[in-house]
């Protein structure tokens, strides 16, 4: 039996449903202006519970990092001083931001991302050493 | 349901970025910033004026000298504008954030956009910005 809900949505529609269907992407550029969009369309409003291996995650964007997501050997930003790429939130509720939980982020390369999050998060992250040693794969 | 968001929709495909003023239409501002960097036009939305425009997130948006806000709805934040504000924890470089520089926003309409800036933009929201 065809899925006749699957002929009534357009190319951009199908395209947005197959990246929030996945849960891993491997050497793929990543515009996350655009992941976060589709998920909020298909009603998620965060990206959860993916993995990013050696691709690269485009901003502008500034990522809000929720409880279970973490980084591992990732260049976080062309700078050596993380709080350039830290933002303090002076209310609740983050408005503007991507909320990213339970993802893991393994060898990317971030351009042009913020991070911010709970003052704890913060601190941990302010003492990552914001440039990769490794090259980049993606 | 709320209203999808969409980027690159077909309208926004045919928005000039290098043109000086967007006058109604919906587009999601990294589009914008995307399209105006791939156009040449600099990392920098500078000298535009916004008329009744829905202008779209995610996004952070650097509030650079000259830029106003004019009979704006900055969106929905459940009673608290602080929920739409961020202090950069450097306050120079801002990464991640669109800067926005002598722009002017009349009468558009916000979905989903925080701010940042310097300590006096940052007040200056919080005081006059009428929560919904």
């Amino acid at each position: 039996m065809t899925d006749k809900t699957q002929a009534a949505f357009s190319p951009d529609e199908a395209y947005g449903r197959e990246l929030v269907a996945r849960t891993a992407f491997e050497k793929e550029a990543v515009w996350l202006p655009l992941l976060a969009v589709h998920h909020w369309n298909a009603g998620e409003m965060a990206i959860r519970g993916k993995t990013f291996t050696d691709c690269v995650i485009e901003g502008p964007a500034v990522m809000a990092v929720m409880t279970g997501t973490t980084f591992d050997g990732c260049a976080m930003g062309t700078t050596s001083d993380m709080n350039n790429l830290l933002y303090k939130p002076q209310g609740q509720k983050l408005a503007g931001v991507v909320g990213v939980a339970d993802c893991k982020f393994v060898r990317c390369r971030f351009v042009q991302v913020g991070f911010t999050g709970s003052d704890e998060l913060l601190e941990d992250l302010r003492g990552v050493q914001s440039l990769s040693q490794t090259e980049p794969q993606a | 349901m709320t209203e999808p968001t969409l980027l690159q929709t077909p309208a926004a495909r045919e928005m000039d970025p290098r043109a000086r003023e967007f006058r109604g239409g919906r587009f999601a501002l990294s589009d914008l910033y995307r399209a105006l960097t791939q156009a040449g036009g600099g990392g920098v939305i500078e000298g535009r004026t916004f008329v009744d425009c829905v202008i779209d997130g995610p996004a952070l948006v650097l509030v650079l000298d000259g830029t106003t806000f004019d009979g704006v709805d900055f969106g929905p934040c459940d009673g608290d504008v602080r929920g739409m504000l961020f202090r950069s924890l450097n306050g120079t470089m801002a990464v991640g954030s669109i800067p926005v520089r002598d722009c002017t926003f009349r009468n558009c309409r916000f979905h989903n956009l925080g701010f940042t800036g310097n300590e006096t933009l940052l007040q200056t929201l919080a005081d006059q910005v009428r929560p919904d």
